[in-house]
């Protein structure tokens, strides 16, 4: 569902964000689509998890410290806290071109 | 289905953790309120076990292919209907048997104490960063 | 029956607590010669009184909490038992509770003091004092753990 949102809002000028959709235009050069940048965000969000996940059974094994279990923790929260966000923003934008047509 | 939501991930290893850090409390409460208890042999739970079947089971989620989490059954832990019990066992950290024969070294459970508390809040706080993210997953929402 | 973490740390400071008082107790009695008289006669006829001085009291301690049907976790009130070791002896004619004179005995002229040792009893009173505050040190650790698992609800 988050790739078909990509393909309706079409390319955007930098970072995914905040903000309302742009008019689609075509893909500027040299500018990732939206599509891929939401793609890479799903996929570092995976491995944040996957990684504290690892984390978590070296502390176990006492191969990892506590700070670090803490932080991998954290970061892959904010990481998916931030895709999150940035998910939310796409969704409220779609619906709200959904709007502008009818 | 919604109960196997909780079997993947770091979730159940870390339910794990704070069961075997509860009864750990347990045995090492009792070791101090028995320090001159005549004939008393300081009690643990068996540390080493625990960590081995922890580290199996994390062996078991990753070439399983649902990513399912499982304790098994070992010496001294067992998993049952409402979570792992453990077995209390002679410790193997005690100190000189004294005079009225008894082995419990205040200092040596002090420290394991103190450590096993830490190990307990860890753990917590982790899960709840677990739980915070399901539900907002859930929620599709942020939550503060 | 299941016996919570609190009630096995609440035992033993209770143990701990009981423990101090018999201490206390020892120390304010350690030159009571006389804590009870015993009357005798003499092969002639004659009474005497026999001084018995304070004894030692010590705690013995059992493990498991009866009052929970516990027998492995906790510590039972403790019993108070009496301190065998014999009493102290001194040559003291003139001490009012001697052995008089009168009595004929070999032991005549003696001052019978408690099995009572000042420093025995201060440094059983310091770990006495020692292993209360562990106790508590236990209480305050299970709280901490329990409101750490407490905000998991939050």
């Amino acid at each position: 569902m988050l790739e078909n949102i990509g393909s309706n809002v079409g390319p955007v000028k930098g970072p995914a964000g905040p903000g309302p959709a742009a008019a689609p235009s075509g893909p500027a050069e040299g500018e990732r689509s939206f599509k891929e940048i939401l793609k890479d965000s799903i996929a570092s969000v995976n491995s944040l998890q996957q990684e504290a996940d690892q984390v978590l059974e070296k502390f176990t094994k006492g191969e990892a410290t506590e700070d670090q279990v803490m932080i991998s923790f954290k970061k892959s929260q904010i990481a998916f806290e931030t895709l999150m966000q940035m998910r939310n923003k796409l969704v409220g934008a779609f619906e709200e071109i959904q709007r502008m047509r009818i | 289905m919604l109960s196997t939501m909780f079997d993947r991930g770091s979730l159940p290893a870390l339910e794990a953790m704070m069961q075997y850090t509860s009864a750990r409390h347990k045995a090492i409460a009792n070791n101090i309120a028995n320090v001159e208890t005549v004939g008393y042999k300081a009690m643990d739970v068996p540390t080493a076990e625990f960590e081995k079947a922890l580290a199996r089971a994390f062996e078991e989620q990753r070439r399983s292919p649902t990513g399912v989490f499982e304790m098994a059954s070992g010496r001294g832990v067992r998993p049952t209907a409402d979570g792992l019990r453990f077995r209390s066992v002679e410790s193997k950290e005690t100190g000189i048997l004294r005079h009225i024969e008894n082995n419990v070294d205040l200092d040596v459970e002090m420290g394991k104490m103190v450590k096993n508390g830490g190990l307990h809040n860890l753990a917590a706080t982790l899960l709840s960063h677990q739980f915070t993210m399901m539900r907002e997953a859930i929620g599709e929402r942020v939550i503060g | 029956m299941n016996v919570s973490p609190i009630d096995i740390s609440a035992s033993g400071m209770r143990a701990q607590r009981l423990r101090m008082d018999l201490i206390a107790n020892n120390l304010a009695n350690v030159d009571t010669t006389s804590s009870g008289q015993d009357v005798r006669r003499t092969p002639d006829g004659q009474t005497y009184v026999r001084h018995v001085p304070y004894r030692r009291k010590v705690a013995l301690f059992t493990q498991g909490t009866p009052a929970k049907g516990n027998k492995a976790f906790g510590v039972s009130t403790p019993k108070v038992v009496d301190d065998a070791a014999p009493f102290r002896m001194e040559h003291n004619e003139s001490h009012p509770h001697a052995v008089p004179a009168s009595s004929g005995e070999k032991d005549a002229g003696f001052v019978y003091f408690p099995n009572v040792h000042p420093i025995v009893e201060t440094v059983d009173m310091m770990s006495a004092a020692r292993a209360y505050e562990a106790n508590l040190t236990a209480v305050d650790m299970y709280k901490s753990m329990s409101a750490a698992t407490m905000r998991l609800l939050a």
